[in-house]
């Protein structure tokens, strides 16, 4: 029979050496004491990426593009500019309230070349910076080596979530229910304020024994070695997945007792909202290393204007409430964020007055304070073409390199600190050697 | 209720030749399962990754602008693709065209595709080098499921029974199999597969992959969709008196009473809409119909509410039942005329949930028609536009540049039998009702009128074959037809059921060649996808399951599916060993997401909990409330078709929490309910008395413990049997032992009113009957709490989880 270390080793061979190795090993080192003491809460930076599902129009953003062929607001206005400042904008949505308040914590990405037309592949290459399939998401790669054996250390709301195997998202939309599962062995139908009924559904010697002897089968279980694959991970799961229970307590102390309002103040039901707030407070309990966050509507192959706007405006609220939510936490300072999309759109109208798939788009890193803010790296032509730049001046450059998706991945990489990280390195990216948050 | 007694939507015989290639025709896959695992390793490292995924087979496959040549891959397998190859190459003649197309020595339709000092030339070079070389095998071929233990042909029964018919296997059932053995297994498997919760199943999978759910709320109603256009003026045939009786109601009880009612037929009528192309494939399915009248059938199905709507001339028993249904066709319910019925293809609900525009022209229908029913993931596997410059190609380019042309080519035809849907899926639904094309178009020069379609793309038709204008106005019918005799229809069914049957998406084909682990990504996917291959073949030629219902048997698709290795997956053989060792790099992902251990979805926990103690999990004071169903559904995985869409695969805290509180609210009720009846009529607890202690009757005791695990755990032990008996005994020992010394109450309820710091620690929670003095109230004995107790840990286990 095959041996547990032998059983390892060739997942490692395998190429799941992050998989069932560290869920394995962190179940076992978790049940081998009080997993409160095992686990350190997570207080380090707090990673969003905001996925502006279906392609935005970076030309009516941040990316403008003062032709009316190209806008339909370039024949009655001109493109914003923001008083010392290279950040441009489009006289469109929120754009004006947007960057004005927000231009100084941010870094524009223009000029990416997402190399395809299609939304899967496109959203593929945008968050794990490669456009064949195999890669983790950022959020996954960076929740997997800060903080792997939190049980939210990675809440994903749907955009590209692939973790390799690293560790298991969380999909949390709903927290309403959360008191009665982090409270689990009490009875919570009733205002404990008024009433007087007993609370728990077993005395507490009969929920330690229980604990016990749970815990002892859980340890059987998983000293199964000959169980096939599929049985072992599930196995791994089921005990890191119990292990973190304990500390969800903290996530409910976080947790607002009321929700904010699906609608945000253009009237528009914004998911956006509640999934920031709730990531908020998973970072704010300590359980939570990074999160996708998904605004949609952005594919407008029709009526282009009315809807690109529509979806601009909600992603726009979203992320304004993420920030102002961040800074009544008190966590603004914390808070590392990347909002991209699949590409761009054409930069002309179609018979529709849509826009239909365009491979280049922008991408845009936002940070409170950051030295690298308040700046533009990569341009386009003025039909919205990606130009080269020159990786060290970052200046445009017809010798130079035109930007994909994996230089911002490297870009985020190298901004949370994991750009050599041995986990990092599994999954290369053959990026251009760049910084793109040097000030030049 | 489910009738099928109005139409007649069996398809006709098909005479068309799917394998037509002009001039010659070459063997396709023939010994394509005999090849070499070298060979076939070799083949994919230096040929079909670098040279034909890379370059040829964009056009060179089924249904794509090479598709009638010699030379058609088969994007979804290396295997048959290799034999097609060597049947190629083994003409003089046709090797050097090999070498001298796609270097641009001789015409070549799709240009040159690279040079003479290309690797990719190099590569093919050497492959008709080693022509002669090829089936010396220098090592055994490899079995993937070598030392791989299943499921005794018991288990498997279980597990079937529990997903399929949401119970567990009757006695009968367990006897019959007894008796015939593995032979039997088939036989009673399939006879699993009758009533509401096998539907559900059917409609959990279908929904899973339509997410037509999302019309099944009221934030997005289906009913808005009917609304739009006023184009079924009988839409408010039902709905209209009852808002009149509400607007007119005489006094505020009166008012609510009539709000009551229109509420009620409100939610019903959006809930037959949105739930129709569910139930069409549930009811083919259990009616034993042929799977293709899911795209063929000439009705819809309708309830007593949208029969209103649609005003189909059916009648029903019940008028308000909404559970009832018939097919039922839309001819005089529709203002711009009958509407051409073609299964889900014309359900106005698939159409609006796959939605199009002016400028999309129905290419994301044709794109989801080519995923759900041909398993073709065009978006997933073409080539695509790496320039700008062919996206600003303003000479039609979908029609006219390559970079386009090769996803468009196998698009655009499908999109154009759409041509009938407009944008939210109603049929002609532009001024006039004669086509549904937009007005910027018919206002350009290109429209002629009459035109039921785009001038400027290709025509209506599929896979090289244009519809016939004398199938203009039921063009989707015509689709149907064409895609359910097209040998991928039994390809993309099983495709389609994967997920729902085995609990993981299929594995995606890799493409990065240099991934360390790009060869046991490789070898996985090819296994998989020769399962996928033998289960079509065998659904399409009516060999699968029980081999005796004919072509096209969803039924025994699903027969064949679960007593396949992917359902049965269970441990490696003791003493495999070195055999293992050697095998597990590549065993590695193909079982990881095959076999036992599927985490189940929150609608079949629910089942499975009812199956096992016989109670769904409900809300403490609503027995409406199903716990799974509603307040955890979306915290336990569950989707809303809307704005999450994947099922969770994998169990996160907070999906444990979900199963630990459950294990903790159930078994109060379950063991109470369960004491208060006779013993011989109890489900679990048949065996000790409630004053059975183990003291007083210790081999009733542990008798109790060893059914109840084996009822509640079944295959799922995955350890020794015998030890997990003691260890529950033991468990249940030291309950009751504690509570004999400890506890201070013999009430079921008790609360602890000590004030310091044990406050609350002998409290018990659970709802009793307080108006009924026969009720059970106490636990003299202290075994009714420890019942309770060995039931929580029970439940509690991974084994409930997971099937």
């Amino acid at each position: 029979m095959m041996k547990r270390r032998n059983f390892l080793q060739l997942m490692a061979s395998a190429g799941l050496t992050s998989t069932l190795p560290s869920l394995m090993l962190s179940a076992n080192q978790a049940y081998a004491a009080d997993p409160l003491a095992e686990i350190t809460p997570y207080s380090g930076d707090f990673y969003v990426l905001i996925d502006a599902e279906g392609g935005w129009d970076a030309t009516s953003f941040c990316d403008p593009k003062q032709n009316a062929s190209i806008n339909n607001w370039a024949a009655s206005d001109t493109l914003k500019t923001i008083s010392g400042s290279p950040i441009q904008y489009a006289p469109f949505a929120h754009n004006e309230r947007f960057f004005t308040q927000h231009h100084n914590d941010m870094l524009v990405v223009n000029g990416i070349d997402a190399q395809t037309n299609a939304h899967q592949a496109g959203r593929r290459h945008n968050w794990s910076g490669r456009l064949a399939e195999g890669y983790p998401s950022f959020a996954a790669l960076v929740a997997a080596i800060k903080a792997p054996d939190l049980p939210l250390a990675y809440i994903s709301n749907g955009s590209y979530n692939q973790t390799a195997d690293l560790l298991t998202y969380t999909l949390m939309q709903d927290p309403s229910a959360l008191n009665k599962l982090v409270y689990q062995d009490q009875f919570l139908d009733f205002d404990p304020a008024e009433s007087d009924l007993a609370r728990f559904y077993h005395r507490k010697n009969t929920r330690d024994i229980l604990a016990q002897y749970q815990q002892q089968r859980v340890e059987r279980l998983q000293a199964q070695t000959s169980l096939a694959s599929r049985l072992q991970k599930s196995i791994s799961q089921f005990a890191s997945a119990k292990n973190g229970q304990p500390l969800l307590d903290r996530l409910a102390a976080n947790i607002p007792t009321t929700l904010v309002d699906y609608f945000d103040s253009d009237g528009e039901w914004n998911p956006l909202l509640r999934q920031a707030q709730i990531a908020l407070a998973a970072y704010k309990s300590g359980l939570c290393v990074s999160c996708d966050l998904i605004s949609g509507g952005f594919d407008t192959h029709a009526n282009h204007d009315v809807d690109q706007a529509t979806a601009l405006r909600r992603l726009q609220n979203g992320i304004e409430f993420l920030w102002a939510e961040a800074e009544r936490q008190g966590i603004a300072h914390k808070l590392k964020v990347l909002v991209s999309s699949d590409f761009g759109r054409t930069p002309e109208y179609n018979d529709g007055e849509g826009k239909d798939h365009w491979p280049i788009g922008s991408a845009m890193f936002m940070q409170k304070n950051a030295t690298w803010a308040n700046r533009v790296v990569g341009a386009t032509s003025a039909n919205h073409e990606a130009l080269a730049i020159d990786p060290l001046s970052l200046q445009t450059d017809t010798g130079g390199m035109v930007l994909q998706p994996k230089d911002i991945q490297q870009s985020m990489r190298i901004l949370a600190g994991i750009d050599q990280h041995p986990l990092s390195l599994q999954f290369p990216l053959a990026a251009q050697s760049m910084d793109i948050f040097t000030n030049n | 209720m489910l009738a099928l007694v109005a139409c007649d939507a069996k398809p006709p015989q098909y005479d068309g030749d799917l394998t037509y290639r002009e001039g010659d025709t070459l063997p396709l896959d023939s010994d394509a399962t005999s090849i070499c695992a070298d060979d076939l390793l070799w083949f994919e490292e230096t040929v079909w990754q670098p040279v034909i995924l890379e370059t040829c087979i964009s056009c060179h496959r089924a249904g794509d602008l090479a598709s009638t040549t010699l030379l058609v891959f088969d994007p979804a397998s290396s295997a048959n693709s290799f034999s097609r190859l060597v049947n190629y190459s083994s003409d003089s003649e046709r090797a050097q065209w090999l070498l001298d197309k796609p270097t641009g020595a001789m015409i070549h339709g799709g240009g040159q595709n690279f040079s003479t000092d290309s690797e990719q030339y190099q590569a093919l070079v050497n492959w008709l080098a080693r022509q002669d070389q090829l089936g010396a095998c220098q090592g055994e071929a490899k079995d993937l499921w070598q030392g791989v233990n299943l499921l005794s042909s018991q288990q498997t029964l279980r597990k079937a029974s529990l997903l399929m018919a949401g119970r567990l296997p009757t006695s009968n059932e367990e006897e019959q199999l007894g008796q015939n053995g593995d032979e039997g297994l088939k036989q009673i498997i399939r006879a699993l597969m009758v009533g509401d919760k096998f539907q559900s199943y059917v409609e959990e999978g279908v929904n899973s992959q339509f997410l037509t759910d999302k019309w099944n709320n009221q934030r997005t109603p289906g009913l808005d969709l009917i609304y739009e256009g006023g184009r079924f003026p009988n839409v408010e045939s039902r709905l209209g008196p009852l808002q009149t009786a509400v607007d007119n109601a005489a006094d505020d009880d009166a008012r609510l009473l009539a709000q009551q009612a229109f509420g009620e037929a409100w939610l019903n009528t959006n809930y037959g809409l949105a739930k129709a192309p569910l139930k069409l494939v549930s009811s083919i399915v259990l009616l034993e119909r042929s799977y293709s009248e899911i795209l063929t059938a000439n009705y819809v199905m309708v309830n007593p509410y949208t029969n209103d709507v649609y005003q189909t001339g059916l009648s029903f028993t019940d008028n308000n039942d909404k559970d009832a249904w018939q097919p039922g066709r839309i001819t005089d319910g529709y203002l711009n005329g009958d509407i051409p019925h073609a299964g889900i293809l014309t359900d106005i609900m698939w159409l609006a949930r796959y939605p199009s525009t002016d400028t999309n022209r129905n290419r994301a229908r044709a794109r989801w028609a080519y995923y759900f029913f041909l398993g073709i993931d065009i978006e997933g596997t073409a080539t695509r536009p790496t320039d700008a410059a062919s996206l600003m190609d303003t000479n039609n380019p979908t029609l006219n540049n390559p970079a386009c042309t090769v996803c468009h080519i196998v698009m655009d035809p499908v999109a154009g039998a759409f041509q009938n849907f407009g944008d939210s899926g109603h049929y002609r639904d532009s001024w006039g009702g004669n086509e549904s094309l937009p007005d910027s178009y018919k206002n350009s020069d290109l429209f002629t009128s009459g035109d039921h379609w785009y001038s400027d793309m290709l025509r209506p038709g599929f896979n090289n074959t244009n519809m016939s204008n004398s199938n203009n106005d039921a063009s989707l019918r015509w689709l149907a037809f064409e895609i359910t005799a097209d040998e991928r229809f039994a390809t993309g069914t099983v495709k389609f059921w994967w997920p729902a049957m085995y609990g993981s998406e299929l594995l995606i084909v890799p493409t990065a060649v240099d991934d360390a682990d790009y060869q046991q990504k490789l070898a996985a996917y090819n296994a998989q996808q020769s399962l996928v291959e033998s289960f079509a073949d065998k659904f399409r030629l009516g060999t699968a399951g029980t081999a005796a219902n004919g072509s096209l048997n969803l039924k025994d698709l699903f027969v064949e599916m679960i007593v396949a290795e992917p359902f049965r997956a269970l441990s490696f053989e003791d003493g495999a060993g070195d055999a293992v060792e050697e095998l597990m790099p590549e065993l590695i992902p193909e079982l990881s997401s095959m076999g036992v251990g599927q985490l189940l979805t929150p609608e079949q926990l629910d089942r499975k909990l009812e199956a096992l103690v016989g109670k769904r999990w409900q809300h403490i004071w609503d027995e409406n409330n199903i716990q799974l169903l509603r307040d955890y559904y979306g915290l336990f995985g569950g989707i809303d078709s809307d704005s999450v869409k994947e099922r969770a695969t994998q169990l996160n805290t907070l999906m444990s929490a979900v199963a630990g509180r459950m294990s903790q609210e159930l078994p109060c009720r379950v063991v109470i309910d369960e004491f208060e009846q006779d013993k011989a009529q109890r489900l679990l607890f048949n065996l000790v008395d409630i004053s059975d202690t183990p003291t007083s009757n210790n081999a009733a005791v542990r008798d109790q413990i060893n059914q109840l695990i084996t009822r509640l755990w079944g295959s799922q032990v995955h350890t020794d049997l015998a030890i997990e008996q003691e260890q529950a005994y033991q468990l249940f020992n030291a309950v009751w032992q504690d509570r004999v010394a400890n506890a201070p109450s013999i009430w079921l309820y008790h609360n602890d009113e000590t004030d310091g710091p044990n406050a609350g620690d002998d409290d018990e929670f659970c709802v009793l009957d307080w108006d009924n003095e026969q009720a059970l109230r106490h636990d003299e004995h202290h075994t009714v709490r420890t019942w309770m107790a060995l039931l929580t840990y029970l439940l509690s286990d991974f084994s409930i989880l997971y099937e």
